[in-house]
């Protein structure tokens, strides 16, 4: 087995045990990406092979030394491209931000840093997060490890194409409607959507404020957990975190369920949803009662209308948190421009992609003049309504368990130029963004045409450790083969 | 930068709600923040945010005394905001352009907003001076307009004598002085009944005032372009402002300059003109206030009741022109007069407050003439030496030996015998003149009281031996 | 209720974006498929529903009135497409400038 191969669990422990070095793992990491990523286009930047094998002797080293090395010492992770590393450039995908480099840390990459963590490059993303596919990023679509005519799902597919084909280990993502779940089952990898408030936003450009949080993505369910342990908490720069205290979010409670009630709920079993992902999310279901844990039908009844008014809440903040971008002060400026206006316009034009400027455009439409009530309002009331369909749900169960998409994933260009149906895609994941409650997507096996599949397990608020407690027992009960894809 | 967030400053709210409570509004229990959005180069996020639904203070009012009269002006809301950066709209080698210093973005700004009850521009500028000195008192503005620390944005509209509805208003930006004020409401009142007289309509639009040209520039041209989309701001999260908290503020409240000018016109007995002047800065008054009260210590029961008209005379008019001649602050002298503070334990108000009882007390008891008192006054403040000490070492102490004075004005009457004549023969307005050489004599030391007695006394016994 | 091109050139001056001629002819239609599907949420009755504009209960948080760590000039400046010393230049902002 190549280092490159391991999961995280495995890396911590031949790490801590001395079988191999920081060092030796992130060249076989590195030498990974190298031969992979011409294939994959998971990266839209790779830092120097030289500092970054210096960072990793120097995890050996302190870990040498003895103390208490970070969680993540030596540990190679990848970093979204919209997520703010202080002299490496941030591009969001996007042309507009093509050559700018952030002048500061966000707080999560300021706290992976303190946990030693090595961070080898920022990856591919739709533009400005704002896809389902990959196929909006202005430095060309990331392709599925496992079918490379295929999308990695998004917008965080870079991290889980880069993940999931072994480039990586670990590494961040940001999920406003699925965007760190959704590619994460496309791609077979685990994918955690923390509560809203879990982890500062400090840093990671805004999209829809919110609903973004920063996410992980990882092979195992371990990797998840240690990785959020180290990038959670509040954050006196980010007034929307949460004072809530970081439990520890993996107890070793092997794969006994007991006493753990999982809710399946009708709606997201209904038309729609794919034949085969439908038989492995309820093959999963069934390993899950098997456990020991209790499992009820349950109903989410606004489910349908999450689309519409997660796209609308989203839509309207986006075209506030993107009018930054008017070529004065960073990013792309137009050399056409004759005067101020001109240059706001055609900088604008210029810098931004199709799906940005048609959500900035839906987003100003719904907040003008005589629409704010019929639009606008109306989602964030509609918005309420699917927050206590979940209050509802977890008066009764501890988790809630459903696909993670409708489909395995699709192939590059299907849905492209069908905004209504690439939308329509998110329908199982934007109601927890709604919500503000945390969400994983842990993979359930692969579909009959040997596409992964992911199974999605919400619950409330703050209550990440049951998340990750049914996460890992059916990650280890269910033996899902955790081989990589063959590149 | 992307991915900068907001976080709101405390002390803000602070101002906000002392400002609120001082202009009698009724302060929210819950307020929250918008985003404002509209692209503008000093904007660097392309939104402001600011308080939109959920302002901080709502429906108030401020009495101004103009004319003779009470004025009501209503106040419509007061809330928090951030300020936007600055542009420079200068040429710079010839390169053109403005230019764009964001330094001053995100930092939290109080706004007042009034109700359209201003009526002309005296009234305006009436309401503005009030309203400065209550921020001022208040602490939460220098006042000083051009260094930003204060700001108007004025809106005005115009409308036919008799007509009862309010015309289209405009609103003026940049205003950065209380001439400039003026100057554009001049300018605007008059530019909007021109277009109106000829049978034009007064478009709704922003207004940048220039201040070179003295002229009102439209700011954002197109129609339609200030849709501002507010909807809450989700990087903040709303604040409650309780009961504990109203409290606090009101008790940290200074006195209001309305209170004061009524208190001094009461307890000190000068006039209100007086009172006005002494309330304008909050250090003024407390000047004012410690050197009364230093000086009642010194004279005790003897104290004159013109007392606190006298301070008031020193504080107004020999001060300021002290303080004007050597071009320094009243926070300047204060610490001048503590560095020369012999206990060194006083600050600087006191300090200053304790020299000036003393010169007073010395005048007061007759010890020193006025301009010695004045000469003084200049000495002790730029030395530590007690004041006392002072008069003698400069020779200030009046000349009240009257045998002296007698034989100086003797002499005077000797030199000057031409003008004796003249005297008598019913010129009397030379006796100034006699006293004049007299004082001069003494080097301004003697007591002009005295002496114009001594002289009159001599010019009627005929001393022309 | 149809979005028609005119109310598309209103939108895009609002937010300062520029479409060609058929990019607005295209964009009209497709602005109307996804209001179409916005609209399937006038069939929710969210009568006496209040809007969730946000989703954590959390009040009053504040900073100190203390300044915090400034970036020096030449840092928050370095990305600037037009830089004078310390200000971003931009095209005249009043016409005459
Ligand atoms: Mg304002
Ligand atoms: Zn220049």
């Amino acid at each position: 087995m190549k280092l490159y191969e391991l999961t995280f669990s495995q890396i911590r422990a031949g790490l801590s045990a001395g079988e191999f070095s920081s060092r030796e793992l992130t060249e076989s990491v590195l030498d990974r990406i190298e031969r992979v990523e011409p294939a994959l286009s998971a990266f839209v930047t790779v830092r120097g092979r030289g500092e970054i094998l210096a960072e990793a002797e120097r995890a050996d080293a302190s870990r040498a030394s003895g103390g208490n090395p970070g969680a993540l010492c030596g540990v190679p992770v990848a970093v979204k491209d919209n997520i703010s590393t202080r002299g490496l450039a941030t591009t969001c995908g996007s042309r507009m931000l093509e050559s700018y480099v952030p002048p500061y840390d966000a707080t999560a990459v300021a706290r992976l840093r303190g946990a030693g963590a090595v961070i080898v490059g920022k990856t591919n993303m739709d533009e400005f997060a704002m896809g389902s596919s990959n196929e909006n990023s202005a430095f060309g679509a990331t392709r599925n490890p496992w079918d490379t005519g295929r999308v990695p799902g998004g917008s965080s597919g870079g991290s889980a194409a880069a993940v999931a084909a072994g480039e990586v280990p670990l590494a961040l993502g940001s999920d406003t409607g699925g965007s760190v779940r959704q590619p994460a089952g496309f791609c077979g990898v685990v994918g955690v959507k923390p509560t809203y408030g879990r982890v500062s936003r400090y840093g990671l450009v805004a999209f829809a404020s919110s609903l973004d949080q920063i996410g992980t993505v990882s092979r195992d369910v371990a990797g998840a957990a240690a990785l959020l342990e180290a990038i959670a908490g509040e954050d006196p720069r980010d007034s929307t975190t949460a004072a809530e205290p970081v439990p520890s979010l993996l107890a070793d409670t092997g794969t006994d369920l007991t006493g753990v009630a999982v809710g399946v709920p009708d709606e997201y079993f209904a038309d729609g949803l794919d034949g085969s992902v439908a038989e492995k999310v309820s093959d999963a279901v069934e390993t899950i009662r098997s456990l020991g844990a209790k499992v009820l039908t349950i109903s989410i009844p606004h489910l349908r209308f999450g689309v519409a008014a997660y796209y609308l809440v989203a839509d309207a903040e986006a075209s506030a948190n993107l009018a930054r971008y008017d070529g004065v002060r960073y990013g792309h400026r137009s050399d056409h421009a004759e005067d101020l206006e001109s240059l706001y316009r055609m900088s604008r034009s210029e810098g931004f992609g199709a799906e940005v400027k048609r959500r900035i455009m839906l987003g100003t439409y719904a907040l003008s003049a005589g629409y704010y009530d019929q639009y606008y309002l109306k989602a964030q009331r509609v918005r309420t309504l699917l927050a206590r369909d979940f209050e509802r749900a977890f008066e009764s169960v501890d988790a809630v368990v459903a696909p993670t998409s409708p489909t395995t994933a699709f192939a590059l260009g299907e849905r492209v130029h069908d905004p209504v149906s690439m939308y329509l895609s998110d329908v199982y994941t934007v109601p927890v963004n709604l919500a503000g409650i945390p969400a994983l997507s842990v993979p359930c096996g692969l579909s009959a045409s040997g596409l992964p599949v992911g199974l999605q397990i919400m619950v409330d608020k703050f209550r990440e450790p049951v998340m990750f407690r049914v996460a890992q027992a059916y990650e280890r009960a269910a033996g899902v083969d955790s081989s990589l894809p063959e590149l | 930068m992307p991915g900068a967030l907001p976080v709101l400053n405390e002390a803000v709210v602070d101002s906000a709600t002392a400002v609120a409570l001082a202009l009698n509004a009724s302060v929210s229990k819950r307020a929250g923040f918008a985003r404002k959005n509209y692209f503008y180069p000093d904007l660097p996020k392309g939104y402001q945010i600011t308080q939109h639904a959920e302002p901080l203070a709502r429906d108030g009012y401020l009495d101004v005394e103009f004319e003779g009269h009470v004025k009501r002006v209503g106040i419509r809301q007061v809330h928090i905001e951030e300020d936007a950066g600055k542009s420079v709209h200068a040429e710079h080698g010839g390169e053109g352009g403005s230019l764009i210093d964001v330094n001053r973005c995100g930092v939290p700004l109080v706004e007042i907003v009034t109700r359209p009850d201003l009526r002309d521009i005296d009234e305006a500028d009436a309401f503005l001076n009030e309203l400065r000195r209550i921020l001022v008192s208040l602490g939460v503005a220098t006042g000083e307009m051009h260094e930003g620390s204060l700001r108007f944005d004025t809106n005005i509209s115009v409308r036919p004598q008799g007509a009862t509805e309010m015309g289209t208003q405009t609103e003026i930006k940049n205003l950065n002085s209380f001439r400039a004020v003026r100057k554009a409401l001049a300018y605007e009142a008059d530019r909007q009944s021109r277009v109106l007289r000829d049978g034009g309509k007064v478009v709704h639009e922003t207004l940048l005032w220039d201040e070179s040209s003295e002229r009102a520039v439209p700011m954002r041209s197109k129609e339609g372009a200030s849709d501002y989309r507010y909807f809450p701001e989700p990087d903040l999260v709303d604040f409650e402002i309780d009961g504990r908290r109203i409290e606090r503020v009101r008790e940290s409240m200074p006195e209001l300059p309305g209170a004061s000018r009524r208190r001094l016109v009461e307890v000190y007995a000068i006039p209100e003109y007086d009172a006005f002047v002494l309330t304008a800065e909050p250090a003024t008054l407390r000047l004012y206030e410690s050197t009364v009260g230093a000086l009642l210590e010194r004279l005790g029961p003897d104290a004159p009741a013109t007392a606190a008209k006298t301070v008031s005379n020193w504080v107004m008019v020999i001060l300021r022109g002290h303080l004007n001649e050597r071009r320094i602050t009243l926070a300047e002298l204060s610490a001048r007069a503590a560095s020369h503070d012999p206990t060194g334990g006083k600050d600087g108000a006191s300090a200053l407050a304790s020299r000036l009882a003393d010169v007073i007390a010395l005048r007061l008891r007759g010890e020193v003439s006025e301009p010695a008192a004045r000469r003084l006054f200049d000495a002790a403040m730029e030395c530590a030496e007690p004041v006392d000490g002072l008069v003698e070492k400069l020779d200030l102490r009046v000349v009240s030996d009257e045998d002296a004075l007698r034989s100086l004005v003797r002499d005077v009457l000797a030199g000057h015998p031409e003008e004796v004549a003249r005297y008598h023969a019913g010129t009397t307005k030379l006796v100034r003149f006699f006293v004049g050489q007299v004082l001069g004599r003494t080097g301004g030391k003697a007591d002009p009281e005295l002496a114009t007695r001594v002289l009159l006394e001599e010019l009627r016994s005929g001393g022309t031996t | 209720m149809a979005v028609e091109r005119g109310d598309v050139e209103h939108v895009a001056m609002l937010a300062m974006l520029a479409f060609t001629e058929e990019e607005l002819v295209a964009f009209t239609t497709e602005m109307n498929g996804i209001l179409a599907l916005f609209e399937e949420l006038e069939g929710v009755d969210t009568d006496g529903v209040e809007p969730a504009f946000r989703v954590l209960r959390r009040r009053n948080v504040f900073r100190g009135d203390e300044p915090g760590e400034m970036l020096p000039p030449d840092e928050a400046l370095a990305n600037a497409p037009d830089r004078h010393e310390d200000a971003f230049r931009v095209p005249a902002v009043l016409p005459n400038d």
